[in-house]
């Protein structure tokens, strides 16, 4: 049950299955070794996905800050690559498109659209699996959907 | 309200996240601004969109790999388990070829005095493979009558016997070897277990016993062959000539003096023994306990084989059964002592 949300997550900002179930073997490590500072008060899903959510913006900005050392060239390939999803996700445009969407999306706004809109998470457990102030989770999030409004509009009535 | 600031809230007008104190000036907005309208149908149907992507599912395999990660003891059991696996096989193959190594080493041991012998023979002789195959074998007839004679116990002397009719029947054969049956071994498949030929009665030839026991048909034939060839080889034509024939049945004494030592007190005089063997330099090559006799065995080097044969003299009165005309450096003498 939790694997899959953990590796949901790690593969919508990732955009990539094998690299998704390192972060996501990562984050259950993680969790093993630190369970004794689970808190009882928090749910343990809402742990899990702060772990992955923490490697996965981890991960992205080790990319991102080698792919401006590397300059530009590189940025815009990795933009295509990072448009090109796993196989198993574009199984129609419309999939196709929203996941290319989504993998466009700063991260920063990735991360809070796909724990609200594909996880379900609530704004107050957001906040506290990002570390963010409410209002900061609602600011991206809006800005995040702003964003697939305007790339999916060709899908919109 | 702007379109802009109510816009900025819209997401959360969605979701119902706003506090009612929020909602109510958006509300008021959406109500005079079709464009505001329009603007969160559009999100609301964004957020359709995106609810219609299907989760994604963990690899097959993804919590195994986990969970063998996550618990280094099962995993080290895992890898030690596959690493160890070909031993499941190899430690009791090593265990049966060490046991084999052993048991080979017993027999060995066992067999040491007679190949410590045939050792000391090969310095003092010519032809040393000859003499150890051929020990029992040699056409010497001071020696052969030896065994046949008196002191040895009964059965061996219905052993004799068979050797006897065996030899009979071995020489009317005309195929040398064909079916001779080992010197060594009983001369017949029909003769008792704890039979052997005359020669027996030397502890050396009495330790091949135990194979003999075995070694009836093809075995004993093989054996038999193979001490006709060693005994073709020697250079003198007078063992050589009745060799094939007779060698296989012929079962004479290996030692070079046989006797018989009366004693009045056997335990003391094998400890007298034991202790005129070391005081000469000689060695016991080997003790056989029987209820009427005690058979020892030693080697007794030639030059001072005299000195022995006076200490021998304090310890009983012994009497000379066989003596090779001309001995060797290392005399090979075999003793009974008997009350």
């Amino acid at each position: 049950m939790y694997q899959h949300r953990v590796f949901g997550v790690a593969l919508r900002m990732l955009g990539n299955a094998a690299e998704a179930e390192e972060v996501a073997q990562e984050a259950f490590l993680r969790a093993h070794r630190g369970l004794a500072e689970f808190r009882g008060d928090a749910k343990l899903s809402t742990w899990l996905y702060a772990i992955a959510s923490r490697l996965c913006l981890n991960r992205l900005a080790t990319v991102e800050r080698r792919l401006v050392r590397q300059g530009e060239d590189t940025l815009v390939r990795l933009s295509d690559e990072s448009r090109r999803p796993d196989a198993a996700l574009e199984r129609s445009e419309l999939e196709a498109a929203l996941a290319r969407a989504i993998a466009e999306l700063p991260e920063e706004r990735r991360i809070v659209v796909v724990l609200r809109d594909l996880e379900g998470l609530s704004y107050e457990e957001i906040a506290q699996v990002l570390d963010l102030e409410l209002g900061t989770v609602r600011s991206r999030l809006h800005r995040a959907r702003a964003d697939l409004k305007d790339k999916l509009e060709r899908f919109l009535p | 309200m702007t379109c802009h600031d109510a816009r900025a809230s819209l997401s959360a007008f969605l979701d119902e996240a706003l506090t009612p104190d929020e909602r109510r000036p958006i509300e008021a907005h959406l109500e005079g601004c079709a464009e505001c309208r329009r603007e969160l149908d559009r999100l609301r149907h964004t957020v359709a969109l995106l609810h219609r992507v299907e989760p994604a599912r963990a690899p097959v395999g993804f919590v195994d790999r986990v969970t063998a990660a996550a618990r280094p003891r099962p995993w080290y059991r895992r890898v030690a388990a596959a690493a160890f696996l070909p031993l499941s096989v190899k430690v009791p193959a090593e265990v049966t070829a060490l046991v084999m190594v052993a048991l080979l080493a017993v027999y060995v041991f066992e067999r040491t005095p007679a190949l410590q012998q045939a050792a000391r023979e090969e310095t003092a002789r010519p032809a040393p493979s000859v003499q150890l195959a051929d020990k029992p074998g040699r056409p010497e007839p001071g020696q052969r009558a030896v065994p046949e004679g008196q002191g040895i116990v009964p059965e061996r002397q219905r052993t004799v016997e068979i050797a006897r009719q065996a030899e009979r029947r071995m020489e009317r054969d005309s195929s040398p070897g064909s079916v001779a049956p080992p010197p060594l071994a009983a001369p017949s498949p029909s003769a008792p277990p704890a039979s052997s030929p005359p020669v027996a009665a030397t502890p050396p030839a009495a330790k091949t016993e135990p194979p003999s026991e075995s070694q009836v048909g093809s075995g004993a034939r093989m054996e038999a062959a193979s001490r006709k060839e060693l005994l073709e080889r020697p250079p003198d034509p007078v063992r050589a000539a009745p060799a094939p024939k007779l060698a296989a049945q012929r079962a004479q004494p290996s030692a070079d003096v046989v006797a018989r030592v009366a004693v009045k007190d056997r335990d003391a005089a094998e400890r007298e023994l034991a202790q005129l063997i070391a005081r000469v330099g000689g060695s016991e090559a080997q003790r056989r306990r029987a209820d009427a006799a005690t058979t020892v065995e030693a080697l007794i080097p030639q030059a001072r084989y005299a000195e022995f044969a006076q200490g021998l003299t304090q310890i009983g009165t012994w009497q000379v059964e066989s003596e090779r005309p001309d001995l060797p450096t290392q005399v090979r003498v075999i003793l009974r002592l008997a009350e």
